[in-house]
C-alpha cells in the first residue's frame, strides 16, 4: 500500500462522492436538499477564496464578509435601483468587490499577524456600517428584497447546476494557481516572510495580488448570494459572516484545495439541521469552533490524512518485523 | 454651543463605559497579543451576573465587584486551560474565543431566559442634575467619575507597583521582559484576569443605562475594537483618548449624519490605520 | 483524543448529513393540514418569540388541532431575529415540509423579504409583521397582512387632533427603519392634513443604546412628542427621557408597542399617563379577550401583549378560512380566494377583523393610557375604541396609493426648522 495510491484513491473517492452529491443527487432529491447543496457551492466558492489567503499565504483576514458583502450590495443595488440585467450586474459586482479589495489590501498589508486580523475586522465593519445605515442605497436596516433571477435561472435546479458550474470553474483555476510558481512562492512566504524577502521576492506584491483575487473571487460569491436568496440585508455582512468564514476554512482543512469545500459543506448542514434537534445551536457550534481549534487545527481533511498515515505506519511496521523475523530465522 | 456642550458631556460619558471595556481588551492584546473576541461577551455576562446579585441583596456597590471578580475567575480559568496553549496560534485564539462567544451567549440564555432586562442604579445616583442652566442625568456624570478613578488607579498601578512595572516591560517586549526575570506566566494570567475583572465590571455600570439583553455584547464590541486599534494595544493613555474620541465622534456622527454614522466612526479610524497602523500610542509594528 | 474527536466532530456532521437528506415530508395524498408558522427564539426578537410560542399553545388550548374534519400539524421556524435566515426557513417549510400556509414573521423587513416568495411557491403566507406596501403598491396574490403599520397611528392622529386640540405642535421620533417610518409617517400625514403641525422629526439607529444626542435635540416649544418604539427601545427611552429632565415637559404620544404589555411590567413609573394607540390592549374587557387572557397567562405567566394576539388572531382567521373552503387547502387559488375575503369576529380577543380586498383587514383601533389598577400594576386602559379601522383611513384607496409609501423622507416636514 503505498501514498500514491491512497492518495490517487482518496482523490477519486473525493471527486466520486463530490458528482454524487452535488449532480446526481439533485435530480433525484427534493427541492430543498437542492437549496442546502448550493448554499454549499455558494460558500464553498467564498471559503476558497478565503483559503487561498489563509490557507497558503498565512495572511488571516477577519474581514471577508467585506468583499462578498460589496459584491452582494452592488448587485442587488444594479439589480433593484438601476434595473440592470443579469450581466451588467455580474459586472459592476464584482468591478466593485475588487474595487473595496484593492483599497482596503493597501491599507491592511501595512500589518502582519494579529494586527492584520484586527485591521482587516475594522476595514469590513466599514462595509456593515455603510451597509446599515445608508438607507437610501442599501435599504439599511430592511435590507433590499424583490431580486429577480433572469428567467432561465428561476428554476431552483438549473440555479443549482449554474453555480455548480461557476464553481467547478472557481475550483479549477484555483488548482492550478495553487500548483503554479506564483502559488508556490506564496507557501514560501507563509513558511517565512524574511527568507522570501532576501531571496529576493517582492512580497508585498505577491501579499496584495492573491488579496485581490481573494476579494474577487468573495465579490463572486457574494454575486451569487444575492441571487440564490432574492435578498440580501446586513446580516450578511457582519461580522459572524467573517467568523464562519474563517472556520469554514479551519474546518475543513486550510492549506488544502479541498478543505474549505468540505469545511462549508459540513457547517452547511449544521447550520440547517441543528436546530431541528436541539434549541441549543448556539452551543453546538460553540463546542464545534472549539472542538476544531483544539483537536483539528488542520481540520478534517488534517485529521482524514493523519489517521490514514497513522494506519499506514501500522501495517509498515508490521511488515517490518515480520522482515526481521524472516531474515533472522 | 448649548448643543455643543451636551453633545461632548453625552459622547464622553459613553466614552467612558468603552474606556472601562476596552482598556482591559487593549492590556490583553498588548501583553498576550491574543484577540479576545469573547470579551463583548465578557460585558454582557457580567451585567447579568449583576443584575442577580443586585436582585438577591440590592446592593449595587456589591454588584460590582461580584460581577467584576466572577468574570474575572472565568476568564482566567479560560486562559489557563484554552489560551495558553495555543500561544503563538493568532488565528486559533481567535476562532477558539468566538466559540466561547456562542457558548456564553447559550449560558446567558438557558439561565437568565431571552428576555431584556432592566437593572435600576441606586437611587443616589439617579436623576437629574442642574449646572450652569444644562440638565444632565447623574448617573452619566457618575459614570464619567467611576472611570477617570479607574484610569488613574490602572496609572499608579502600571507606574508605580512592581507587578505593573512588569505588566508594562511585557507590553513593550514579552521575550525580553521573561529574559529579564519577568514571570512572563503569571503576568498573563494577572492581565487575563484584570481585563475580565474590568469588562464584568463595565457590564454592571452600563446596566442602568443600556438595558440587558441579547446581541448587546456584538454592539459594543466594535466600539472596544475600535479604541484598542486607534488607541494602541497595551497603552492606558491611548485608551483614554481614543475613547473619548470614539464617544465624542460616535454621538456627533449619529446626530450629524445619519446614514453615515457608523463612517464617521471607523472612517477616521480607517486613517489613522493607514497612517499610523500600530494607534496613537503603540509600540511600533 | 480520536474519540473525543469522533464523539465532537464527526458523529454531529454525519448525523445532520443523515438527518437532512432524509427529513423530507413524504407527500401524502390527504394527510394533515399543515400550517407553517414563523417566529424568532433566538437573538432581539427572542421574548417576542416566546410570545408568539405561548400564543400557539393557547391557541391549540382553544381550538385544538383539528379543523373541517382534518388534524393540523403545525411547523415552527425560528430566524433567529434576522431576517436573511427567513428566506431560507420559508422555503423549508415549503419545499422540505410542503406546508399549505405560512403564518408569521416579526420585523417589518421580514414581510418584504418573504412576500415575493409567497407568489413563487404560489403558497398563502399571513404575514403578521405590518409591511405597509404588501398590503397597498407592492400587493402579491398570495401574500396578505395582518394589518398596517400605518394603520393604528392614522387613526390615532384624527383622535388627537379632534380629543386634545390644545397640542399644537408635535415632535416625531422613532427608530430608523420600515416600521418606525411607516408608523410616523400615518400619523404626521393626518395629523398635518387636519391643521395639526409636526415641528421636527427624528429617527435613530435601531439598536440605538444611548437617546441623550437626539433628546437633547427635542424642541423645546413644541407640545407634545410622538414616540414609536419597539422592543429594548422601549425598555431604554423613557428611562432617558426622564432622566434628562423631560419626563413632564412634553405630552408623550405613541404608538401602542411603546407600553404594550410585552414591556408594560418591566417599565418605570415614567410611563404612567402615556396615550397610545394600537389594535389591541390586554385590558379589553370583551368575553373573548378574557377567554384568550386567562389561557395565555396560564402558559405565560404575564400578560399577552399585541404580538401574542396577533398570532392567535391570524391563526383563528387561517382556520375559518380553511373552514369556509371545507378544509380544500389544496386548492391554493381557492384559499387565498378565501383567506383574502374572511370576516371574522367571534373569538377574536383583539375585536372583529374584516378583510378589506387589499391585502390587509379593517380592524379596531383602540387609545389607551397607561394606568395603575387596584394591585399598583400597570395597564393600558382603554379610553377609546375607533372600530373598523381602514389601513387607508379615510382615503380613497387608489388616491393614497398614488402618494410615495411612508419612507424617511415621506411625508416631509415641511414645518420642520420653523
Amino acid at each position: 500500500m503505498s501514498t500514491e495510491f491512497v492518495r490517487k484513491w482518496g482523490i477519486g473517492f473525493t471527486i466520486a462522492l463530490g458528482v454524487f452529491l452535488f449532480v446526481v443527487y439533485p435530480m433525484i432529491g427534493d427541492e430543498f436538499t437542492v437549496i442546502i447543496l448550493t448554499q454549499c457551492v455558494i460558500w464553498g466558492i467564498l471559503a476558497s477564496s478565503l483559503n487561498l489567503m489563509l490557507g497558503y499565504t498565512g495572511l488571516a483576514s477577519l474581514g471577508h464578509a467585506a468583499y462578498f458583502g460589496s459584491g452582494a450590495y452592488a448587485a442587488a443595488i444594479m439589480s433593484v435601483h438601476y434595473q440592470s440585467t443579469f450581466l451588467e450586474a455580474l459586472a459592476v459586482s464584482l468591478l466593485v468587490s475588487v474595487i473595496v479589495t484593492a483599497v482596503f489590501a493597501l491599507v491592511a498589508l501595512r500589518a502582519t499577524g494579529v494586527y492584520f486580523l484586527m485591521i482587516t475586522f475594522a476595514l469590513a465593519m466599514l462595509v456593515w456600517g455603510l451597509a446599515y445605515r445608508w438607507d437610501s442605497m442599501t435599504g439599511g436596516e430592511n435590507g433590499i428584497a424583490g431580486i429577480t433571477r433572469p428567467d432561465f435561472l428561476t428554476n431552483t435546479l438549473t440555479f443549482h447546476y449554474f453555480a455548480l458550474l461557476i464553481g467547478v470553474g472557481v475550483f479549477l483555476f484555483f488548482i492550478s494557481l495553487v500548483r503554479s510558481s506564483f502559488g508556490k512562492t506564496l507557501v514560501g512566504i507563509r513558511e517565512s516572510e524574511s527568507r522570501m524577502q532576501t531571496l529576493g521576492y517582492n512580497v508585498w506584491l505577491h501579499k496584495y495580488i492573491i488579496y485581490l483575487i481573494s476579494g474577487f473571487f468573495s465579490g463572486l460569491a457574494g454575486f451569487l448570494w444575492v441571487f440564490y436568496n432574492s435578498y440580501v440585508a446586513p446580516t450578511d455582512v457582519e461580522l459572524l459572516t467573517s467568523f464562519n468564514a474563517l472556520l469554514m476554512v479551519s474546518l475543513g482543512g486550510p492549506g488544502t484545495l479541498i478543505g474549505p469545500v468540505l469545511g462549508s459543506a459540513i457547517f452547511v448542514f449544521l447550520d440547517n439541521t441543528v436546530n431541528m434537534y436541539t434549541e441549543r445551536s448556539l452551543t453546538v457550534i460553540g463546542i464545534v469552533y472549539i472542538t476544531v481549534v483544539l483537536f483539528a487545527p488542520k481540520g478534517v481533511v488534517g485529521l482524514i490524512r493523519q489517521l490514514i498515515e497513522a494506519k499506514m505506519k501500522k501495517t509498515e511496521g508490521l511488515g517490518e518485523e515480520e522482515g526481521k523475523n524472516i531474515s533472522e530465522a | 454651543m448649548d448643543f455643543w456642550i451636551v453633545q461632548i458631556f453625552n459622547g464622553v460619558s459613553y466614552g467612558a463605559i468603552v474606556f472601562l471595556l476596552a482598556m482591559g481588551l487593549s492590556l490583553i492584546f498588548g501583553v498576550m497579543q491574543v484577540i479576545n473576541v469573547t470579551h463583548g461577551t465578557y460585558f454582557l455576562v457580567g451585567a447579568y451576573v449583576g443584575l442577580t446579585v443586585l436582585r438577591q441583596t440590592g446592593s449595587f456597590p456589591l454588584a460590582i465587584l461580584v460581577a467584576g471578580v466572577a468574570i474575572a475567575i472565568m476568564g482566567i480559568i479560560i486562559e489557563r486551560l484554552f489560551l495558553r496553549r495555543l500561544q503563538g496560534n493568532d488565528l486559533g485564539q481567535v476562532l477558539i474565543t468566538m466559540g466561547f462567544v456562542l457558548l456564553l451567549q447559550d449560558a446567558i440564555l438557558m439561565i437568565w431566559g431571552p428576555d431584556p432586562e432592566r437593572m435600576d442604579a441606586p437611587a443616589l445616583l439617579t436623576g437629574t442634575g442642574h449646572f450652569g442652566g444644562f440638565a444632565f442625568p447623574v448617573y452619566r456624570l457618575f459614570l464619567i467619575i467611576f472611570a477617570a478613578v479607574v484610569a488613574v488607579l490602572l496609572w499608579i498601578f502600571e507606574n508605580k507597583t512592581k507587578l505593573g512595572a512588569a505588566v508594562r516591560a511585557a507590553v513593550d517586549d514579552t521575550e525580553m521582559a521573561g529574559g529579564m526575570g519577568v514571570n512572563v506566566q503569571l503576568v498573563f494570567s494577572v492581565v487575563f484576569g484584570l481585563g475580565a475583572f474590568l469588562a464584568g465590571m463595565s457590564g454592571v455600570l452600563a446596566a442602568p443605562w443600556l438595558g440587558l439583553q441579547s446581541g448587546l455584547d456584538f454592539e459594543i464590541l466594535p466600539y472596544a475594537f475600535v479604541v484598542v486599534i486607534v488607541g494602541g494595544m497595551g497603552s492606558l493613555n491611548g485608551a483614554v483618548l481614543a475613547s473619548l474620541l470614539v464617544g465624542i465622534l460616535d454621538n456627533l456622527g449619529k446626530i450629524l449624519f445619519p446614514e453615515f454614522a457608523y463612517f464617521t466612526l471607523f472612517l477616521p479610524m480607517a486613517i489613522i490605520l493607514a497612517v499610523k497602523p500600530e494607534g496613537l500610542f503603540g509600540r511600533k509594528l | 483524543m480520536n474519540r473525543l474527536i469522533v464523539r465532537f466532530l464527526v458523529l454531529p456532521i454525519v448525523i445532520s448529513f443523515v438527518a437532512l437528506l432524509t427529513s423530507g415530508e413524504a407527500i401524502a395524498a390527504k394527510g394533515p393540514i399543515k400550517i407553517g408558522l414563523l417566529t424568532s427564539t433566538k437573538g432581539v426578537l427572542a421574548k417576542h418569540g416566546s410570545d408568539q410560542m405561548n400564543a400557539l399553545k393557547t391557541f391549540k388550548d382553544i381550538h385544538g388541532e383539528k379543523v373541517a374534519g382534518r388534524s393540523v400539524k403545525f411547523f415552527v421556524e425560528d430566524n433567529e431575529s434576522k431576517v436573511a435566515l427567513s428566506v431560507t426557513r420559508v422555503r423549508k417549510l415549503v419545499t422540505r415540509d410542503k406546508v399549505h400556509v405560512i403564518m408569521g414573521g416579526l420585523f417589518g423587513s421580514t414581510g418584504y423579504a418573504i412576500a415575493p416568495l409567497a407568489d413563487q411557491y404560489k403558497t398563502p403566507t399571513l404575514i403578521w409583521s405590518c409591511p405597509d406596501d404588501i398590503s397597498k403598491r407592492k400587493r402579491k396574490r398570495y401574500a396578505l397582512t395582518y394589518f398596517s403599520c400605518s394603520q393604528p397611528t392614522q387613526a390615532f392622529a384624527h383622535w388627537v387632533r379632534t380629543t386634545m386640540p390644545e397640542i399644537k405642535k408635535v415632535i416625531t421620533i422613532g427608530p430608523d427603519y420600515a416600521f418606525g417610518h411607516e408608523s410616523t409617517g400615518g400619523f404626521q400625514q393626518v395629523y398635518e392634513d387636519m391643521g395639526g403641525k409636526v415641528v421636527q422629526k427624528m429617527y435613530m439607529p435601531i439598536n440605538t443604546v444611548d437617546y441623550g444626542p437626539y433628546i437633547s435635540k427635542l424642541r423645546k416649544d413644541a407640545d407634545a412628542l410622538f414616540v414609536t418604539l419597539a422592543g429594548a427601545q422601549a425598555l431604554r427611552f423613557p428611562k432617558q427621557l426622564k432622566e434628562a429632565g423631560l419626563g413632564n415637559k412634553y405630552v408623550i404620544l405613541g404608538n401602542g408597542t411603546n407600553t404594550d404589555e410585552f414591556v408594560l411590567h418591566a417599565l418605570g413609573d415614567e410611563v404612567l399617563g402615556w396615550i397610545t394607540a394600537l389594535i389591541y390592549s390586554a385590558n379589553l374587557q370583551t368575553e373573548a379577550n378574557q377567554k384568550f387572557v386567562k389561557v395565555f397567562t396560564k402558559h405565560a405567566k404575564k400578560d399577552p401583549g399585541y404580538y401574542a394576539e396577533g398570532y392567535f388572531g391570524a391563526l383563528n382567521i387561517i382556520y375559518k378560512a380553511i373552514e369556509s373552503i371545507n378544509g380544500d387547502v389544496e386548492d391554493r387559488d381557492k384559499f387565498i380566494t378565501a383567506l383574502k375575503k374572511m370576516k371574522v369576529s367571534k373569538g377574536m380577543p383583539g375585536g372583529a377583523k374584516k378583510s378589506d380586498g387589499y391585502g390587509t383587514f379593517n380592524t379596531n383601533v383602540y387609545v389607551r393610557i397607561v394606568t395603575k389598577d387596584e394591585t399598583g400594576k400597570k395597564r393600558n386602559k382603554v379610553i377609546k375604541t375607533i372600530p373598523n379601522v381602514s389601513q387607508f383611513w379615510t382615503y380613497p384607496p387608489e388616491e393614497y396609493m398614488k402618494r410615495p409609501p411612508y419612507s424617511r423622507n415621506y411625508p416631509p416636514c415641511k414645518n420642520c426648522g420653523k
